[in-house]
């Protein structure tokens, strides 16, 4: 019997399954943003089509329809921050619940109750992906210094203290191919390795 | 017949490198595309079985 059939079956199933992966790859959209959260997964409520903020962090996930790999996230953002001075948001990168490097999109000394719009770019290949491909959204807002010197240090132990507010107006989320770097890459299959799976 | 001898090998190693990809890193690939292979390997393999002629 010739080895020619099998070796042939092997690398014609390595090429379809490298053109499945290419087309993942290259799908580029707006994907859903679920319900803007607080750390316990209480929803923040609504208030005239606007998402009002009351504490320092605000999770949401974003539902992805691809692997991370080669994807850059394009976040949309129109906000009226109030007395916040500064915003920032960041995608999940580990495990570990706080795992965020954020990106600040808006600083202030001011107070500003008019709707402000900004555009931030997150690249996605280090990030964590859970099974059902969605990623972790996690949005910092920090308070004026007045308030941190008349209210407490402690706003993060206690909710109730937290003096944060700032509204989101819309927010939209869309994905296209990017070129990753060598660091995100080994980040991706590191991930891979180290993912904790069922026995 | 060699053609689809060929298919199904080719199917096959697909289906079984997508349920890997799958395990490893579940969002590599769908459910509904490891299905879709797998189905796809088990028909071509059950047409190539079935027009091999029979011997008695």
């Amino acid at each position: 019997m010739t080895k020619r059939p099998i070796i042939t079956s092997i690398l014609g199933g390595i090429l379809l399954i490298a053109a499945l992966a290419l087309i993942n790859v290259l799908q580029q959209g707006e994907r859903v943003v679920t319900l803007l959260t607080t750390i316990r997964g209480v929803p923040y409520p609504s208030l005239q089509n606007r998402t009002v903020i009351t504490e320092s962090l605000a999770h949401a996930d974003i539902e992805l329809v691809e692997p991370v790999l080669a994807k850059e996230l394009e976040l949309t953002l129109e906000f009226i921050p109030h007395r916040t001075t500064s915003l920032a948001v960041g995608i999940r990168r580990d495990p570990f619940w706080l795992s965020y490097k954020p990106t600040v999109f808006y600083t202030s000394t001011t107070e500003s109750t008019k709707p402000i719009s900004a555009t931030v770019n997150i690249p996605l290949t280090d990030k964590l992906q859970d099974a059902d491909r969605s990623i972790d959204l996690m949005f910092f807002a920090d308070t004026s210094p007045a308030e941190i010197v008349s209210g407490s240090s402690a706003v993060l132990d206690t909710p109730t203290l937290d003096t944060t507010n700032w509204e989101l107006v819309s927010i939209s989320a869309r994905v296209h191919p990017t070129r990753p770097d060598g660091t995100a890459i080994k980040e991706y299959v590191r991930s891979i390795f180290k993912r904790e799976r069922p026995l | 017949m060699k053609n689809l001898a060929l298919l199904a090998g080719i199917l096959s190693v697909s289906a079984l490198l997508c349920f890997i990809l799958r395990y490893l890193h579940p969002a590599t690939f769908t459910s509904a595309t490891t299905a879709i292979l797998t189905l796809a390997a088990a028909l071509t393999t059950a047409g190539y079985i079935a027009s091999q002629p029979h011997g008695n």
